[in-house]
């Protein structure tokens, strides 16, 4: 085992938590963009079928 | 709505991230290398990380089983929202520890994967019991079935944390023990970047939890609107 | 244990052997699993104390699965799970009652599976004692087994693709407990050398059995709310 070998590994392993981290959270926030839009379209869409209502 | 305000949330991030950044410091730099007795001396330092995010993974879990009983007992669907939540980054964070480890075992025992150990073994089962949380939530439709299904199977999950978490242990292989026993052999400067980075990892999944949360209950609400609609926008 | 769990145990054992179908099938793939594997292993890998004890749990995971599956969704097909409902006693006497028929059906198709593999891995006990550890690692083992996957044959009951979903349940869950305690157990007690302790996976297979029993019992009230 070389030492620089060794490093490899190590900066491997972190890579792999904080990129899962990373687009998990990415992933969480566009999700939350997305449902966030398409929440405000129905809503709209409620009202204009149903006025007064919400 | 349930959940937190985003206020907050972003609040914790901004508590989250000076930890964290201490906690990657200490691990690489403050901690010092293992004296001996180790192939890869500078593959160690994934230690801290990986017992982090293992730890957190167990804590999530632990979550789950708490929000499953709370929510047969109460029937109220934010527990369900919570044991859900909780479980996918269970299962994320679980998934980032089998991952290191074995990276690290490739470093340090020139292979990927022991089948032998029992710790290997045993948190590579829990890792599928929580898939198959998740995958049981997919194939249920009605919301309350799946809520109360899921809830006890997230109870019955939880039986394999403390196996998972003993399994070294008990049997004594070849996954290191190093906390938790009497004849744990950690240097103070390890046990301080490994409790940072503990506590920094658990940051992390309270903040992720709470998006989780938030992101659930406007999938929710969106069902509930588009029921009451009696037809898919969508189309 | 109630009698009304007795009388819904013997009600299904009843309406079973009036049909036989479950068990049948049951039967007919626990020796094509065992022929499976004597097919797949010959004489070089080690002779039949190696794949027997893995080839013996396979088939016994597997067929069970058959008599979980069955006891439920039978009630759900053929709409008598409502009346059942009706039973006068707790709830919880639906499942000592589903599970105990289910034990007895599988620990049939166990006994044949055992004398199947006698004869076709060529065998010999060579005396009861074997044997009456056998029996032991396989009554815990199977009642372990039974008790976790009668409480989820009930929660599966209701959900879409319940075959599937059945096994993908159980199977995370026993793979550790129970499959492999008692897989190293029956290694040792059928080993070619002579029979070794088998007192740690006994203990074992005990704590998990009443330990899944226990769990189902707290929790079997939620899993049939109508």
């Amino acid at each position: 085992m070389t030492r620089m070998n060794d490093m490899m590994y190590l900066y491997v392993a972190y890579t792999v938590i904080w990129l899962g981290v990373f687009i998990y959270a990415a992933y969480l926030h566009g999700r939350q963009a997305e449902l966030g839009k398409e929440l405000e379209l129905v809503v709209e869409r409620v009202r204009r079928i149903e006025p007064g209502k919400r | 709505m349930v959940g937190v305000p985003r206020k907050h949330r972003l609040a914790l991030l901004v508590v989250a991230l000076p930890v964290m950044m201490l906690a990657i410091y200490m691990a690489l730099v403050y901690a010092p290398s293992p004296a001996q007795g180790f192939a890869a001396p500078d593959a160690q330092r994934i230690f801290h990380f990986h017992v982090a995010v293992a730890w957190t993974s167990y804590v999530a879990f632990i979550v789950t089983a708490v929000a499953s009983v709370v929510y047969l007992r109460t029937r109220s669907e934010k527990f369900d929202t919570l044991a859900l939540s909780s479980a996918e980054i269970g299962l994320m964070f679980c998934t980032a520890a089998i991952i290191t480890g074995s990276i690290w075992a490739r470093a340090e025992w020139g292979t990927f994967w022991r089948w032998e150990d029992m710790k290997l073994f045993m948190t590579l089962v829990l890792w599928l019991v929580y898939l198959s949380y998740i995958g049981v939530r997919g194939m249920i439709q009605a919301r309350e079935t799946r809520a109360r299904v899921s809830a006890v199977f997230g109870v019955l999950g939880i039986l394999c944390v403390p196996l998972s978490f003993s399994a070294n242990r008990i049997w004594a292989q070849f996954h290191p023990t190093v906390l938790v026993t009497s004849t744990g052999s950690l240097q103070p400067g390890m046990l301080h970047a490994l409790i940072v980075a503990v506590v920094a990892m658990t940051l992390f999944y309270i903040y992720l939890v709470l998006e989780r949360v938030e992101l659930e209950g406007l999938h929710l609400r969106l069902e509930d609107l588009k029921e009451e609609m009696g037809d898919d926008p969508d189309e | 244990m109630p009698s009304t769990a007795l009388l819904i145990a013997a009600k299904d054992l009843r309406a079973e052997f009036r049909t036989k179908r479950t068990l049948n099938s049951m039967l007919i793939f626990s020796v094509m699993v065992i022929l499976a594997f004597r097919f797949a292993f010959t004489a070089g890998d080690g002779g039949p104390a190696m794949v027997a004890p893995s080839a013996l749990w396979i088939t016994f995971i597997l067929a069970g699965m058959f008599a979980l599956s069955a006891s439920f969704s039978k009630e759900k097909d053929q709409e008598t799970f409502q009346s059942l409902l009706l039973c006068p006693g707790s709830r919880t006497s639906i499942y000592l009652g589903k599970m105990l028929s289910s034990f007895i059906l599988i620990t049939m198709v166990e006994l044949f599976s055992i004398v199947a593999m006698a004869v076709f891995f060529e065998y010999d006990f060579g005396g009861p004692e074997r044997l009456a550890w056998l029996a032991v690692v396989v009554v815990l083992g199977t009642l372990g087994f039974v008790g976790v996957g009668t409480l989820v044959a009930a929660m599966t009951m209701n959900t879409q693709m319940r075959e599937v979903m059945l096994p993908v349940l159980v199977l995370p869950l026993v793979v550790f407990t129970i499959i492999m305690p008692a897989v190293t157990a029956t290694a040792k007690v059928l080993g070619e050398a002579g029979m070794a302790d088998v007192g740690a996976e006994v203990r074992l297979l005990l704590t998990f059995a009443l330990v899944y029993i226990i769990a189902a019992l707290l929790l079997f009230d939620y899993v049939i709310e109508e």
